[in-house]
């Protein structure tokens, strides 16, 4: 089981890597949604976004067993909070697992 | 009265590449994307999931802590097709008394779709 940082970096690097940024650029910076599909070079609207969301999810149920899905916020939301939207769903799963 | 409309054109090609979306229970439920699958024209199918899904979104005023997954596509007996709601946003829908009508185009590699929310139920 992952521990809270271990799951959130985990999500940092995985959605990264489909958005073609570095970490420190999407989170460090904490962009918006929007600002992100224009930073991101595979990325042209909210259909390349939601892909690379559903593919850390994807990523997640894999190799940790853990189902998260996407949150429907604006595109004017910054990745902070899909962050915290994707752990939420996360660690209640791993806490019911546990319990 | 109406409370708001939504709309979104989307590409098929944008979609051929795609293959997160694909998998149930992170943007499409279960059955969502099991129907896509069987469907004659698996794209196609999914696009409208997608553009139903991002029309609703336009029409709806902000709601707070709702998932794409609580926004389910489903078609009747006529094939026209309705969303079945769940979770915060099927408890927000209901507390409002709102009601959402979709309506799909199909046409030359494109998948139009209308959504009109308002709080008369309809035929």
């Amino acid at each position: 089981m992952l521990n809270a940082e271990e799951l959130k970096a985990y999500i940092q690097t995985k959605f990264s890597e489909h958005a073609c940024l570095s970490p420190n650029e999407v989170f460090g910076a904490d962009l918006t949604l929007a600002a992100i599909i224009t930073r991101s070079e595979r990325m042209t609207n909210s259909v390349d976004l939601m892909e690379a969301f559903a593919r850390t999810s994807n990523a997640l149920r894999k190799e940790h067993g853990i189902r998260v899905r996407l949150p429907a916020l604006a595109l004017d939301t910054p990745i902070s909070k899909v962050l915290e939207a994707f752990l939420q769903e996360a660690q209640r799963q791993q806490e019911g697992r546990a319990a | 009265m109406l409370i708001g409309l939504g709309h979104d054109l989307q590409a098929l090609e944008e979609l051929q590449p795609l293959e997160g979306l694909w998998e149930p229970g992170a943007f499409f439920t279960e059955a969502e994307a099991a129907r896509f699958e069987w469907s004659p024209s698996p794209v196609e199918s999914l696009a409208a999931g997608f553009s139903s899904k991002e029309a609703l979104f336009k029409a709806l005023p902000p709601i707070e802590g709702w998932y794409w997954t609580d926004a389910e596509l489903h078609h009747d007996e006529r094939h026209a097709p309705h969303f079945r709601f769940h979770g915060v946003l099927r408890e927000f829908m209901e507390r409002q008394g709102w009601y959402a009508k979709l309506s799909i185009s199909h046409s030359g590699g494109f998948v139009s779709t209308v959504v009109i929310v308002s709080t008369l139920k309809g035929p």
